[in-house]
């Protein structure tokens, strides 16, 4: 136990050497002769350059602000322009091939099979109802109905075949 | 050389904040340099943080009312500025091939401000190797030969802590220094 001691003061004695505690670096001349006058040189230099920057601080983020406020409206306004467009250009082209399609095929219906109608004696009313105007107002669900009803009712083939053209598209 | 008390009365009774102030930087100039030197190793870093230190310190002092010794402020001011500064460089290094402990050892001996002998070198490369808290524990108590207790106000530590902390550096650095010399 003793000898345990003693070798440890031993060890920790290389650190109580003189000299030792002493900092071995060297300074730049006359260093400590002026610190104080360097530091107070320091402290107007940073008031200068804060009251600069406080103005700088303060204008960034108020123009901060009004870009992010600008970028919020421009972006809102972008998305519900997009959305508004997008949609309606959707209904507009959904609308169009719809009865674009529903008047392609009358069309088709009448022109190739109308003369074999009114050459067997049948009734073609049908096909001279169901005109352009009609086709390209804007027609509710309700009123599709009653066109497929109308047409099915009618004593025709085709008329039966566009009700069922009619159907599925809608 | 004035007191701490009669330095902070020529502060708030008297007004003299500047006269008051130089007082200061007089009084403790000195032995904070060397103090943020153990801690950073370069003349350049300490220089730069010892003027923080004392900006610091003069836009805090009128509110400085003496909770604690203008001693241990003025060293806790002058610590936390070195541990900060410290932690930013680690990090600036995170991705070198180097570690930081190693640039720091580097720096002893890449001036010509090093001035001692071998084995003072050997001992400033074990403490530059060191945690840079313990590092300043073992500074403050090796170099500066302050009280456990001061140590502990200035690091925000226990004196527990800061006694244990400083045998485990001692001990490392010593065990170390007898293997090379």
């Amino acid at each position: 136990m003793e000898e345990q001691k003693k070798n440890r003061a031993e060890e920790q004695d290389i650190l109580e050497r003189k000299g030792l505690k002493e900092m071995p670096f060297s300074l730049p001349d006359f260093y400590f002769e002026n610190l104080e006058v360097r530091i107070r040189e320091r402290i107007s230099a940073e008031k200068t350059s804060e009251g600069g920057s406080h103005f700088f601080l303060v204008a960034k983020s108020y123009v901060g602000l009004a870009a992010a406020f600008l970028l919020v409206v421009v972006l809102g306004f972008g998305v519900r322009e997009l959305t508004k467009s997008i949609t309606s250009k959707q209904m507009a082209v959904a609308e169009e091939s719809y009865n674009t399609y529903l008047l392609d095929s009358l069309e088709r219906v009448y022109y190739t099979n109308v003369l074999k109608y009114e050459q067997s004696g049948q009734d073609t009313l049908v096909f001279y109802n169901l005109d352009e105007d009609f086709f390209n107002a804007e027609l509710s669900d309700e009123e599709r109905e009653d066109i497929i009803e109308y047409i099915e009712d009618a004593p025709s083939f085709y008329s039966s075949l566009i009700a069922a053209e009619l159907g599925a598209l809608k | 050389m004035q007191d701490d008390s009669e330095i902070l009365e020529i502060f708030h009774k008297n007004g003299e904040h500047e006269m008051a102030f130089n007082l200061i930087v007089r009084k403790y100039g000195k032995r904070l340099y060397w103090h943020l030197r153990e801690l950073v190793a370069s003349h350049d870093d300490a220089d730069d943080l010892l003027q923080a230190t004392f900006i610091k310190a003069w836009r805090n002092l009128p509110r400085f009312r003496g909770e604690s010794t203008l001693f241990t402020w003025l060293y806790r001011i002058a610590t936390n500025e070195a541990l900060t500064f410290l932690k930013r460089e680690r990090k600036k290094t995170k991705f070198s091939l180097t570690p930081f402990e190693a640039r720091l050892s580097e720096r002893l001996t890449s001036t010509e401000d090093f001035s001692g002998d071998t084995i003072q070198l050997a001992l400033q490369k074990r403490v530059m190797e060191l945690p840079d808290k313990q590092r300043a524990i073992f500074s403050l108590r090796y170099f500066q030969e302050m009280e456990y207790a001061e140590i502990a106000e200035i690091t925000n530590s226990n004196i527990g802590a800061v006694k244990a902390s400083y045998s485990v550096a001692y001990n490392k650095i010593s065990k170390s220094l007898k293997e090379e010399f």
